[in-house]
């Protein structure tokens, strides 16, 4: 940024012309300010003058005076972690000001790594680094979901919608089939990171490929996350407090607009009902319908038209319900509140530092009468202190506690998945008389499976309780500037305690009838009680060597051992006929009317270890050629004895090409360009059971046996499958290859990395034996995988002036891309009836190929006639007419079928698409200016495809499940009809995707599930400093969030009820109707002292 | 650099300790070396046997001596056959827990317990290889536990003689040490040595007939060894005087109550499966025979014809037996047959409404009522799909006594 001066040229005439006259060489003074891009002083910026050895420094205001001689000058303005500035100073100028911009790139920046830190300019691995202040605006229970977007090649999956749940993390891609998650490591041990608070957060480093990752040793196969916590710093003993509390709400991502009125409901249902079974789902009369039919327009009840009446049907008084009622906001809220809160405090001096943080976040969930509740507390105590000259010692202690109260049985999700069935609009939840609506004279089924009597009574009480407690000590010794040893020891507990109470539930069908119950299932009287207690413990050991010989080559090595161990164990009972409806404790269980007790209990424990020695060397030479070996040696205790222990090496290279003598001349525009290239080879030990060398015996029930011996039923005792007895590693070998470029004075930075990662030895059912074996083939190491895929990341930070003040804007982005192969497998046939074969791509989709709709009844029987389909037409009521799908018999065999089931005769199959997106991207940007800064992230993938399941009924609508509570509204106008014959779907009936032709995967109704969504966005103001000063106070930021905003998908045009993140890995009964994802809107503020 | 390439051999050396630290043995599960020591292991071991192998079933599917509206497709045969993949009998894994048993039962120090449940496992892989003689053949032999690596998995079908010859082994072994009525508390659904003598009975009458009726003659023994094998184990069984038939001096009602009866009795069932109301295990006769939905099943024509006259002669000697109406052919009949079917008369167990046989509920007419509980049974629900609730008979007496006067004469 330089300061322009117009009349610059008349100047140096002037200059020159004075130069004829020999003036005496005067001195003068230039004086000024230093401040960053928010108008904070710098103090201690180092100022020089070009072409002489003047120079100073600014105090602690950022004001400076420098003398220098009396002629134009260029001053250098330079600063740690700061874009130089050279600011040209003509005679007349005394005062100015200079504007510092921060160095986005940081090539000096040091950047964690396995057991120690590395300079991000001699990184040769692909590591991306997140820093903790990116996190800062991100709004999400979980850091899991904040990093969603932020790294090329990370690539997050959110399985549900529920507070507090954790989403699933994977970095480059599909690992192993049987799959396998990044390590993750908070502090040096491992952690979960769905509970650490945000805000103490520092730096996240993602290892991506295996040569950085090689020193973790067995399980970095897939990636390493090191999250490093925030310190107490030395600010000469004043303590820095922070406040920052945010309120806001949160709503569904997707529509809740259902179809609320009685007659379409009705009409809908019946008429899907009719055409599979040829009767009536709702016994409805056409008097009841045209009933309806009056009340159709009707919002709020017209006490002309009642809801409900009571009439004399079949010889008895039952009421007939008249209703428009939206069950969805009956029982769920759309809009409801979130808090977050959080303190820190943190300080020190040379001798002690310390940190002490807390957070509080509270959320309320959609449940209506009861709501559920979501709260997580956090907590971090840091101190590190010196013993001596050469010793510090540190701790670091945290602890987490969360909790999820909510109504339903088992989980939140049961009532989603199951109230979405049998409660028409035209049915209230409560009968006139104040009794609960469940048992009808008009339905064979019960109204919403009773799921809204559980939620109304409260009854239904369950908590999710979950305590994590963390401690690390840890000891550093430096007896030489070079040497470095340390030593930590982890501690960690946690332990989630779940309780689950049903209670019976109470119902009346007819208006003078006696009240029912139902108690069994979800109504039992029944509390479950469970406790699962983990004990970990960690300690490492490690001496750290770096030095520089000669000013040329710089070593560094790290030497070390490493050992862990998880114990667990759980405790579970359950008793049934408590004595009270309102307590929820063991100790109330009574006796059943027979007068017997019934209880059960539960127990399970097991442990594993892990112990390895480590080490890594580097050199580089002028930090131009650099070069990285290191290795691990790892046991594990699931494996047995001989097959135990694995060495893990891996090495990698880079070649700063900037750094070389004929790169001078390009040096003016590219600051860093620097390749590398890497190799590793990782063993997995992530296998399914702890002591997979053993058979284990398991005693079972039996479901349905007896000899006589006893009231309980008998039980059995069986051996575990057979195994192979050279059950061994999965091993990872990984290539990468990358290169970093920084231009334009550390404005524009981009990465680019390739990689190949051919996961071996994967365990899967080995091949294929006799049914005479007796058993199933036992799990050998006989599949590979290979990976390739590769991850661009660009960003441009730069600032100009802009009235007078520092305009600073940013623009990023990262896209990445993966497929994966399955290279080898025991199937030679290339059969579908095996999960794999040589050749596959991981997520395709195989389908048939579809031509629109039959225009008339005529067409379907003559193609029916021309072509076989009665593989298609299983339960096609009525047979193939108008408005039916048509298949073609693209293999030309006359009927439509799968062929032999292989992949070279498929039959009338197709590949249609993959599941696996094409590609993930994530686009940032922000721009700050006189204290206000806004910025924004869009994180969106390329194609990827989903086939909905034949029971989402949010999809289909009454062609899977027919009674569905919540019905698309206007769902007539999609269905094809004579009047409409262009409609997306086919005919109306029931059961078509779950027994009929719509359960075969087509390209007519295949989802392209890519999306763009508007993720965050985030505006804030800063109070000005002169102001906030007054009070004492440092800063504060007052700022508004939004998450989750909107997104723009093709999925949209079909159904505005499906998320596309909430489309997939879903399973069958969940996919009815689940918890919505949600987006967020929250005010904050900030405050420093 | 020597220095740390030394500390770093001397970690390394350390760490064969650490191994000891990685040796960490299962805490909730027992693992296959530290089980089969005491009666209850082998017991537990055992127990699956009875519920796999066992026929819970009260109705024969596959026979055309008794039929359901859709037939099956052993009746239609032709290209309704089709000979599938994987199912339809070829199922090893009892097989191979049986052999598992006999391997690691001699981990247990006691004795006679071991000796028991070696019984136990033998009758049942008598069993065992019994279903599949009958429904395949030929079929290959097994005693031991295979693994991946076998030959063996790959043999050809060895033939029926071998497998009899086995069978008989096993079989005279368990016969030998299994507890006789007495001793075996939980008779009749444990297996004992009546049981075994039962079985014995059975398949060796079962592969005489078949050798003398197909004409079969294959190296080893003739059918009429196994005829004279039935014979000797039926006699044996005959001379304990364990058993009687079940009788209360009323043969018009005795035959359908025995079956009716909601507890297995004790002196006709040599060996009977559990079912109970409380602890819902249940089977389907009621069901089977009084809902629309669940098959309409009948005895065919050619079943009720072998019903003999209740002077012994047969049916088929009188005159327009073919013709014969229902009310004038199940006149004088043997008083099993209207124990069997509904012919007129029929009335429901502790009912007194006369019902017909209704062709809604069986398509042959002749609607079977053996094993249907009177309508009190289960809560009253008894007459709803699978909520029957009587004992059923795997081995009866009168089968035996059946077995010896088939061939004792020959």
């Amino acid at each position: 940024m330089k300061v322009i001066k117009p009349s610059i040229i008349l100047l140096l005439l002037i200059l020159t012309m004075g130069c004829i006259f020999p003036m005496s060489a005067q001195n003068r003074t230039v004086s000024g300010k230093v401040l960053d891009t928010q108008q904070e002083p710098l103090a201690g910026v180092t100022i020089h003058m070009d072409g002489t050895s003047k120079g100073t420094i600014t105090t602690v205001d950022g004001t400076f005076s420098l003398e220098i001689p009396s002629q134009n000058a260029i001053l250098n303005f330079t600063y740690v972690g700061y874009l130089p500035q050279k600011i040209k100073v003509n005679n007349s100028q005394k005062d100015i000001t200079v504007y510092m911009q921060e160095d986005a790139v940081m090539l000096d920046e040091a950047v964690v790594i396995g057991y120690g830190t590395q300079k991000k300019v001699n990184l040769t691995g692909a590591i991306s680094t997140v820093s903790g202040k990116t996190l800062e605006n991100r709004i999400s229970h979980s850091v899991t979901n904040m990093l969603q977007g932020a790294v090329a090649g990370l690539n997050i999956t959110t399985s549900s919608g529920v507070p507090g749940k954790s989403p699933s993390i994977n970095v480059r891609g599909v690992t192993s089939i049987n799959s396998s998650s990044p390590l993750i490591l908070i502090d040096g041990a491992e952690g979960d990171l769905n509970r650490i608070n945000s805000n103490d957060i520092e730096s996240i480093s993602v290892i991506k490929d295996a040569s950085a990752a090689a020193i973790y040793g067995a399980r970095a196969a897939f990636g390493v996350i090191l999250v490093t916590t925030k310190s107490g710093s030395d600010i000469n003993g004043k303590a820095k407090v922070r406040y920052s509390g945010r309120v806001g709400w949160e709503a569904p991502t997707t529509s809740t607009d259902y179809e609320t009125t009685g007659y379409w409901s009705v009409y809908t249902v019946n008429k899907f009902w009719k055409e599979k079974n040829g009767t009536l789902y709702c016994d409805y009369t056409d008097k009841d319908m045209q009933q309806l039919l009056a009340r159709v327009n009707d919002k709020t009840e017209n006490p002309d038209r009642p809801w409900v009446i009571e009439e004399q049907r079949n010889g008895r008084n039952q009421w007939v319900y008249y209703g428009n009622y939206d069950w969805w906001h009956m029982m769920y809220n759309d809009n409801h509140p979130i808090q977050q809160h959080n303190l820190s405090i943190n300080g020190g001096n040379k001798d002690i530092k310390y940190l002490l943080s807390g957070a509080y976040d509270y959320q309320k969930g959609m449940l209506k009468e009861h709501p559920d509740i979501y709260r997580k507390y956090n907590m971090r105590a840091k101190i590190d202190f010196r013993i001596n000259k050469y010793a510090t010692m540190s701790n670091n202690t945290s602890f987490y506690g969360s909790q999820y109260t909510f109504q339903g049985d088992e989980s939140v999700e049961n009532t989603f998945a199951y109230g979405a069935r049998h409660a028409l609009a035209c049915f209230p939840m409560k009968n006139p008389d104040g009794s609960w609506l469940y048992s009808t004279p008009y339905l064979n089924y019960k109204v919403g499976n009773g799921r809204h009597i559980l939620l109304g009574e409260g009854s239904h009480r369950n908590v999710e309780r979950s305590n994590d407690f963390s401690t690390t000590t840890r000891l550093v010794i430096q007896p030489i500037k070079q040497l470095k040893f340390t030593a930590d020891f982890t501690y960690r507990m946690y332990q989630e305690r779940n309780t689950s109470r049903s209670n019976v539930m109470y119902f009346r069908q007819y208006p003078d009838a006696e009240m029912e119950s139902y108690a069994t299932g979800a109504g039992a009287n029944r509390l479950d009680e469970a406790v699962l207690s983990r004990n970990y413990y960690s300690t490492n050991a490690y001496l750290n060597y770096d030095d520089t010989f000669a000013g040329k080559h710089h070593v560094s090595g790290v030497v070390g051992v490493n050992y862990e161990r998880l114990n667990r164990k759980n405790v579970s009972a359950y008793g049934e006929y408590l004595s009270s409806t309102t307590l929820d404790d063991l100790d109330l269980v009574g006796q059943n009317p027979e007068g017997e007790t019934i209880t059960g209990v539960g127990g399970g424990q097991n442990a594993y270890a892990l112990a390895g020695a480590f080490t890594r060397l580097n050199y580089d030479y002028k930090g131009r050629y650099l070069v990285e070996f290191s290795g691990r040696y790892d046991g594990t205790s699931r494996f047995a004895k001989d097959s135990r222990w694995g060495f893990f090496p891996s090495a990698s290279a880079g070649w700063r090409i900037s750094e070389e003598p004929f790169f001078k001349h390009a040096r003016k525009i590219i600051d860093n360009l620097k390749a590398r290239a890497s190799y590793g080879s990782l063993g997995n030990q992530n296998v399914s059971s702890y002591y997979t060398y053993m058979r284990l015996v398991s005693i079972s029930d039996f479901s349905a046996y007896s000899f006589g011996e006893g009231s309980a039923l008998a039980k059995y005792s069986s051996l575990g499958a057979p195994i192979a007895s050279d059950l061994t590693w999965e091993t990872a070998q990984q290539w990468d290859f990358g290169f970093d470029l920084t231009m334009l004075d550390n404005r524009l930075n981009v990465t680019v990395d390739g990689y190949t990662r051919n996961t071996k030895d994967m365990l899967t059912d080995g091949i294929q034996l006799p049914s005479v074996y007796g058993a199933s083939v036992p799990q050998m190491n006989t599949a590979d995988l290979r990976t390739k895929g590769y991850e661009i990341s660009a960003s441009w930070k730069d600032q100009f002036l802009l009235a007078n003040r520092p305009f600073e804007y940013s623009v990023g982005f990262n896209l990445s891309d993966y497929s994966s192969v399955i290279t080898k497998y025991d199937n030679k046939d290339k059969t579908f009836a095996k999960d794999y074969y040589e050749g596959m791509h991981i997520g395709e989709i195989w389908g048939f190929v579809t031509d629109g709709l039959f225009k008339s009844t005529e067409e379907a029987q003559a193609y029916a006639k021309e072509v076989d389909l009665s593989y298609m037409g299983k339960g096609l009521t009525g047979g193939w007419q108008a408005g039916d799908v048509k298949f073609l018999d693209i293999d030309g065999s006359g009927d439509i079928g799968i062929g032999q089931n292989t992949v070279d005769n498929p039959g009338d199959r197709k590949k249609l698409g993959n599941s696996l997106p094409s590609f993930s991207y994530g686009i940032n940007a922000s721009i700050r200016w006189c204290g206000v800064d806004v910025s924004a992230l869009f994180q969106g993938t390329g194609n990827h495809y989903w086939y909905p399941s034949g029971q989402s009924m949010p999809f289909w609508g009454p062609y899977s499940y027919p009674y569905m509570t919540f019905l698309q509204d206007n769902f007539l106008d999609n269905v094809w009809s004579e009047d409409n014959q262009n409609a997306y779907f086919p005919r109306a009936m029931a059961y078509l995707t779950t027994g009929g032709y719509l359960k075969n995967i087509n390209d007519r109704y295949i989802q392209n599930i890519r999306y763009l969504r508007f993720k965050n966005l985030t505006i804030g103001y800063t109070l000005p400093q002169s102001l906030t000063k007054r009070a004492g106070i440092e800063a504060v930021r007052l700022s508004f969030t939004g998450e989750n905003l909107c997104y723009w998908s093709p999925i949209k045009k079909h159904s505005k009820y499906i998320d596309p993140e909430g489309s997939i890995n879903r399973s069958d009964v969940y996919s009815n109707s689940f918890y919505p994802w949600q987006k967020s809107y929250m005010f904050g503020i900030d405050i420093t002292f | 650099m020597k220095r740390y390439i030394l500390a770093a051999m001397t970690l390394c050396m350390g760490l064969s300790s650490c191994d000891s630290l990685l040796d960490l043995q299962p805490q909730s599960q027992i693992s296959q070396t530290d089980y089969f020591k005491t009666e209850t292991d082998l017991q537990l071991f055992s127990n699956s046997f009875y519920n796999n192998l066992l026929d819970k079933s009260p109705f024969d599917m596959q026979s055309d001596v008794y039929v359901q509206q859709n037939l099956s497709v052993e009746m239609l045969g032709g290209t309704n056959r089709d000979v599938p993949a994987s199912g339809g009998g070829w199922s090893w894994t009892d097989l191979r827990k049986m052999n598992t048993l006999l391997t690691y039962a001699d981990q247990c120090p006691d004795k006679d317990v071991v000796l028991k449940y070696k019984a136990v496992t033998r009758f049942f892989r008598a069993f065992f290889y019994f279903e599949k003689v009958k429904r395949f053949g030929d079929v290959p032999w097994y005693d031991t536990e295979l693994a991946s690596t076998d030959e063996t998995l790959y043999k050809a079908r060895d033939s029926r003689e071998l497998i009899m010859t086995h069978m008989i082994e096993d079989v005279d072994f368990a016969i030998e040490n299994l507890p006789s009525k007495d001793e075996e508390k939980s008779s009749p659904f444990r297996v004992n040595k009546y049981a075994a003598l039962a079985l014995k009975s059975q398949f060796c009458l079962y592969e005489g007939t078949y050798r003398k009726y197909h004409k079969i003659t294959l190296a080893g023994h003739d059918y009429n060894y196994y005829l004279q094998q039935s014979v000797d184990a039926s006699e044996k069984l005959m001379a304990s005087s364990k058993y009687k038939l079940y009788s209360t001096g009323k043969p018009n009602e005795d035959y359908v109550n025995l079956f009716a009866k909601e507890d297995a009795d004790p002196d006709e069932y040599i060996l009977a499966i559990k079912f109970d109301y409380g602890m819902s295990i249940l089977h389907n006769a009621a069901g089977h025979t009084l809902v629309p939905t669940q098959g309409k099943p009948g005895l065919t024509r050619k079943m009720v014809n072998t019903y003999l006259m209740k002077d012994g002669t047969a049916f088929t000697n009188q005159s327009g037996w073919q013709e014969m109406q229902f009310i004038d052919e199940t006149k004088n009949r043997d008083p099993r047959l209207a124990q069997s079917i509904r012919t007129p008369g029929y009335k429901r167990l502790q009912t007194t409404k006369v019902l017909a046989p209704d062709l809604s509920l069986s398509v042959t007419g002749y609607q079977p009522i053996k094993f249907v509980q009177e309508p009190t049974a289960s809560g009253g629900n008894v007459d709803r799909n699978d909520r029957s609730t009587n004992d059923l008979p795997v081995y009866r007496y009168a089968e035996i006594l059946l077995n010896y006067a088939e061939q004792k004469p020959n």
